[in-house]
């Protein structure tokens, strides 16, 4: 993790000012996790944050989705870091085991703030 | 989930929709716009003719903006893969990604995804894509003919058969980042058996006799195209190499 700390330092970012919205999920162990001024993250989470710094810098500002498809989510990740940072309706298409995971984690992710359907 | 499940989902207050690919056509139906799609690190996992149906749906929806980051130019070893069956018939990678789509930007082995701590790890191709056409600032910006042109007018390209094989297997694949997303992006498109040549070359320039998961696509690309078979560097050639190599060695030593 430490190496993606340097990473953002070297590209100027300050991690206190980073998503500071976003931290990891509380599902996650403990053991996977590093807390940053008060934040816990983990690896995926720096994975995923820069997912979105890349779909920014390229594609669209995040406050502009409204509708994010995503097909093969694993355990949803990615998706709640979506629908955290974005606001958008996040639509997930997968195995029917890939969505049991993904419901499981997402509603144990939010503590019933979020509707899975 | 039924269709009817589906309907009301879309337009009830949901933040998560969870459905299967049974459905995925129904989605169309209802008129919903994507500003993103994303697929990371499954695409490039899952056999050919599943990605190309999942693609087809894909082209036919209303998406604006693709985000996907999967397998690309990974190593395989045929032995394990004939005995086990391990990955057989989803060694495709990053190529399947649909002509439709225009490419914004591409990324070799992005730095999220590298660690200096990690001696292997898979390697993968972040791509930006516009649903919208006339985007892509390979394709648009550059015409195939000049771009085959000046790749081969790349010094790895005229001593590409000048080096020992698989001497540079463990050197940074980044030198020939431009290069790269260049062919890849015109292959995807054109299926142009030229540039699917010059792809082959740099594989073999790079990774030598290492067995590689796209090489079979570009092959067939190339072969198709051109109506030729793809000539490996024959045994004799190899071996002038090495002997040439080992005579600078000597030479080297001797002053």
């Amino acid at each position: 993790m430490e190496y993606h700390v340097s990473r953002l330092k070297r590209n100027n970012i300050d991690i206190t000012a980073y998503y500071p919205d976003y931290q990891e999920s509380n599902v996650i162990r403990d053991s996977q996790i590093k807390n940053y001024f008060g934040r816990r993250l983990s690896l995926d989470s720096f994975r995923y944050l820069a997912y979105i710094d890349f779909i920014e810098k390229n594609l669209i500002p995040t406050t502009q989705i409204e509708n994010y498809l995503e097909i093969g989510a694993g355990n949803g990740g990615f998706s709640r870091t979506i629908s955290i940072v974005t606001k958008a309706k996040v639509f997930i298409c997968d195995l029917a085991e890939g969505l049991y995971l993904s419901k499981m984690f997402l509603e144990a992710s939010f503590d019933g703030n979020k509707t899975v359907f | 989930m039924t269709p009817a499940d589906l309907t009301s989902a879309i337009h009830g207050i949901y933040d998560f929709v969870l459905f299967t690919p049974n459905l995925l056509e129904c989605i169309q139906d209802h008129g919903v716009r994507f500003q993103l799609f994303a697929n990371t690190r499954s695409f490039g996992e899952i056999p050919h003719t599943t990605i190309k149906h999942y693609a087809n749906i894909l082209c036919q929806m209303d998406i604006d903006n693709m985000f996907l980051e999967n397998r690309f130019l990974n190593t395989f070893n045929p032995l394990v893969k004939q005995l086990t069956g391990f990955r057989s018939g989803e060694e495709y990678g990053s190529t399947w990604v649909p002509k439709e789509w225009d490419l914004v930007d591409s990324v070799l082995e992005p730095d999220w995804c590298r660690s200096p701590y990690e001696g292997t790890h898979p390697r993968y191709l972040a791509l930006a894509l516009k649903g919208i056409s006339g985007y892509s600032k390979y394709i648009n910006n550059i015409d195939p003919d000049e771009f085959i042109l000046s790749v081969k007018l790349e010094d790895w390209f005229l001593q590409s058969r000048a080096y020992s094989k698989h001497n540079l297997i463990d050197a940074p694949i980044s030198f020939y980042n431009q290069t790269l997303a260049g062919l890849f992006d015109l292959v995807r498109r054109d299926h142009n058996s030229d540039v699917a040549f010059l792809m082959l070359r740099l594989i073999e320039f790079h990774f030598g006799n290492k067995h590689i998961e796209e090489w079979g696509f570009y092959r067939s690309i190339y072969e198709s195209g051109s109506g030729k078979k793809y000539k490996m560097p024959s045994i004799f050639s190899m071996l002038i190499t090495k002997v040439n190599k080992g005579f600078c060695v000597i030479k080297n030593l001797l002053s």
